[in-house]
């Protein structure tokens, strides 16, 4: 059966998706085994370097395709697709945390449900530039920062994140332009260290 | 983004006119340009070193689930349509397209060589032999009706001669009058006029009803002494004879036509020929062939008038409109 036996790795994310859809099982495994550790990352990057909640967010991802794989439209790109149900999910959390952190009535005035308060080391450890940048994009507001991470820490395209944000790649263009002048000006400290 | 690109890999004084206007809007100045250089590749640097792998925990959750939600088996045809439309080579390279074409030139000269001709050969001829079951169809159907026609014909002057006869020898008629009416006595126990198959189902009897025509028509016979007077009445009757036979022939064929057309006597059903109502129907017409019969005293004419009815089937009628 070695004649008839199909190299998957050849086949695009899209016909990947088709040949799924069909009940090619083996299809799912490829897609799985190009995006599980991107999704990992970018779960890592947008929950608060959470790695467990990423984890399980990624599970969770997986087995949504798994279940509708017929959601997906294979006359689009996968990765946009994956990424704006990633995305979503992302915020779904936020939104989640968000009511959490409100409708705590048990704890007192001035407390929150996520200790924002910052302790002695990490003050010596935000000497390092990784850690300034992360603190930086924690200021940030979501719109910049999706942008950021999407770019520099996910590679998409400018078209590939103006389609998972669903905004036009102007916009991207100049938000990303924004973001990175600001950060690159904040971080310039650093510039002598890294050179 | 080819700025980010051209940031990360050139220094600023490597820069050409192109380059420099498209990097204006990250860095107009050499030292902003370093900046940015510097945070892109630090952030480039911060990217690889926090890249996480999934844990082997999370893909064995992920593909079991996958296991327990897809155990279809996967199709044999993908693996098949693979083997025939292989993606890394041309179209021309493909085996399905090679077999197609080899399918092609074995059918393509398989046909040249024998197929055509021989369906063109098979479907003239077949053709040519319904035109000709037709035609002949329809001659013979003309023959029928000319050899009908030749012997009503001779009928009518075998009638002819009967009746100069009769008038040339009366009283050797009248002997064979009784001669006639001695045998049809004597063939009263033997006769098959009646029960005759082809008689009873013309006129669509059935053998009892056959049986009671019978005994009417013997009965309906006048036996009468000889006398003279009879010659006269004979040779009066006679004189007629013509003018009645061509009547009642005519009336027995128009029955026999309506009665082809309607209700074909073959067809009837041993229930239908025991109902009363037909049955009586059949015996009516019987009884007044009877008495046409036994009224000419000519068993030749009757016989001859039975012929042409016999002869005459409902398929025989309806190809004679049919050619009309």
């Amino acid at each position: 059966m070695r004649l008839f036996k199909k190299k998957y790795k050849i086949y695009s994310d899209e016909e990947l998706m088709s040949f799924f859809i069909k009940g090619d099982r083996k299809a799912f495994e490829q897609i799985y085994e190009r995006y599980g550790n991107y999704m990992v990352n970018y779960f890592n990057s947008k929950l608060w370097q959470d790695r467990e909640k990423a984890e399980d967010f990624t599970q969770e991802l997986f087995s949504k395709i798994i279940d509708r794989p017929a959601m997906f439209d294979t006359t689009k790109k996968f990765k946009t697709w994956l990424f704006t149900i990633a995305s979503n999910m992302c915020k779904n959390e936020y939104k989640r945390v968000e009511i959490r952190k409100n409708h705590r009535n048990d704890l007192p005035i001035g407390f929150e449900a996520r200790d924002t308060t910052e302790l002695q080391d990490k003050k010596v450890d935000k000497n390092t530039f990784s850690d300034s940048l992360q603190f930086e994009l924690s200021q940030l507001n979501d719109k910049h920062k999706d942008v950021f991470v999407l770019r520099h820490f996910d590679g998409l395209s400018i078209k590939e994140i103006a389609e998972v944000l669903e905004i036009n790649a102007g916009t991207v263009k100049s938000r990303l332009h924004h973001v990175t002048k600001t950060l690159a000006s904040k971080l310039a400290m650093y510039r002598k260290i890294i050179a | 983004m080819k700025v980010e690109h051209i940031i990360k890999t050139k220094h600023y004084f490597e820069l050409t006119a192109e380059e420099l206007a498209e990097v204006s809007n990250y860095a107009s100045t050499e030292m902003e340009f370093d900046e940015m250089k510097s945070f892109l590749m630090s952030t480039e640097q911060t990217v690889n070193s926090q890249k996480i792998s999934s844990t082997p925990e999370l893909d064995d959750k992920v593909l079991n689930y996958l296991n327990q939600s897809y155990t279809q088996v996967v199709p044999w045809y993908n693996s098949v349509l693979l083997f025939l439309f292989p993606r890394d080579k041309q179209f021309f390279k493909y085996p399905a397209f090679q077999l197609g074409i080899a399918s092609l030139l074995v059918l393509g000269v398989f046909n040249l060589v024998n197929f055509s001709s021989f369906n063109e050969a098979k479907i003239a001829f077949e053709d040519v032999q319904k035109i000709k079951t037709k035609e002949q169809l329809r001659i013979e159907v003309v023959e029928k009706l000319k050899q009908n026609e030749a012997e009503i014909k001779q009928m009518l002057i075998e009638s002819e001669l009967v009746d100069d006869e009769i008038e040339t020898r009366p009283s050797e008629f009248a002997k064979e009058k009784h001669l006639i009416q001695d045998e049809l006595a004597l063939g009263k126990d033997n006769s098959s006029l009646f029960k005759d198959n082809t008689f009873s189902s013309f006129y669509g009897l059935s053998d009892d009803v056959a049986e009671e025509v019978e005994d009417l028509y013997y009965e309906e016979l006048p036996v009468v002494e000889y006398d003279k007077k009879m010659d006269d009445d004979l040779i009066e009757l006679e004189d007629n004879s013509e003018d009645l036979i061509e009547a009642e022939y005519e009336s027995v064929a128009v029955v026999n036509v309506a009665q082809s057309v309607s209700v074909p006597p073959m067809q009837l059903s041993r229930k239908d020929m025991d109902s009363e109502a037909l049955g009586n129907k059949k015996l009516e017409r019987a009884k007044s062939i009877a008495v046409s019969e036994s009224k000419f005293k000519s068993i030749e004419s009757i016989k001859a008038i039975k012929q042409v009815s016999i002869q005459s089937t409902p398929e025989l009628f309806q190809l004679f409109f049919e050619v009309k």
